[in-house]
């Protein structure tokens, strides 16, 4: 898992994630209902877990379920990540 | 909210469900924990998430005293094992599951579990010995369904093998749009993409198919859907890890093995 963490903080990640931003505001939602509608997007997915810090946040998070959102925006999404270099 | 079922077993899941790692009992507030437990159970959420290394049981804890006024019913409670609790207290053997699990039933204030998954695999208690302490444990009460968390595809598969033995319904990889490992393990085997994440489908309860990237259809067989709880979020720090020495000493022990030949399915 460090290794993980590790690989979030790294500035080409951060950038890439940064770049995904536009879309999330395309499909007018926040950046984490994106990501987590993302998740949800697979049917062999049955539940996306989520941890929060304050109860609001997990209002916005579950407002996540059921969101519709243009698989157009999640391919673009999903061609920032696959562009991210391995560490 | 909506729902949706975990596999092949009977629980329906909310698509967003509550986790407690690097929260509960450590990370925030009691009161913000409880308050968001709360919240949780306002919008619909019915899957608590939690193990007993969360904390060193404080996750649990707090869960077990802020959940005692709520019908046992009206949530779905998942734990997990095999992170050290202490120098000696680690891994999947029988009498640590025998004994992690009463802890955790102590702490979470219940009888029962809804979902005990292994939260890895354990290289040095062979297979057999924790998927029948798992069955055990089912067959006792105290565990409903069993699961795991980032087991490999041969060591899902090698457990889908043994015969008497409970399934597992679940799989509780870390996934996103960041880490998509889960999706590659699927194709590695040369696959087309559309597998997915049906690496972790093998499990039908019924049936074992001999090849984990087609799990769940072909020869007219009924596609028996297996649905994962998927991880996403990514904390800051992941706080007190677990002792180094077990780790060396189980990665030595896992290099003897390999060095001396033992299959898989016997580890």
């Amino acid at each position: 898992m460090n290794r993980q963490m590790g690989h979030w903080n790294r500035p080409e990640v951060i950038e890439a994630v940064h770049r995904m931003k536009p879309l999330a505001e395309e499909a007018g939602v926040s950046m984490a209902q994106f990501a987590l509608a993302w998740v949800l997007r697979e049917p062999n997915v049955a539940s996306a877990i989520v941890g929060v810090s304050r109860p609001e946040q997990l209002a916005a998070n579950a407002a996540a379920s059921g969101l519709k959102i243009d698989p157009a925006l999640f391919e673009k999404a999903e061609a920032i990540a696959a562009e991210i270099p391995s560490a | 909210m909506r729902y949706r079922q975990l596999g092949d077993s009977d629980l329906t899941v909310s698509e967003i469900s509550l986790g407690t790692w690097l929260t509960f009992g450590v990370g925030i507030e009691r009161e913000k924990a409880i308050a968001s437990l709360d919240q949780a159970f306002d919008l619909g959420i019915n899957f608590i998430d939690t193990a007993n290394a969360y904390g060193y049981g404080a996750a649990e804890s707090l869960l077990g005293e802020a959940l005692k006024d709520r019908p046992r019913d009206s949530y779905i409670l998942g734990t997990k094992v095999f992170v050290p609790m202490s120098e000696t207290d680690y891994g999947l053997s029988r009498a640590q599951i025998e004994k992690q699990l009463d802890a955790s039933l102590k702490r979470l204030n219940t009888d029962y579990v809804d979902l005990y998954q292994c939260h890895r695999y354990d290289v040095d208690t062979p297979l057999e010995e924790t998927m029948e302490a798992l069955t055990d444990a089912v067959k006792a009460g105290k565990v409903r369904y069993i699961g795991f968390s980032e087991w490999s595809p041969k060591q899902i598969q090698a457990s889908l093998d043994l015969p008497g033995v409970e399934k597992f319904v679940s799989s509780q990889p870390q996934y996103s749009l960041l880490w998509r490992r889960p999706e590659k393990s699927a194709s590695r085997n040369g696959r087309p993409s559309r597998s997915r994440l049906r690496w972790t489908c093998p499990v039908s309860r019924n049936s074992s198919p001999a090849n984990h990237n087609i799990p769940c259809s072909g020869g007219g067989r009924k596609r028996r859907s297996f649905r994962c709880v998927l991880k996403t979020g990514f904390p800051r720090s992941s706080g007190r890890r677990w002792p180094r020495a077990c780790c060396r000493a189980s990665m030595c022990r896992a290099i003897r093995r390999r060095r001396t030949a033992v299959p898989p399915a016997t580890r």
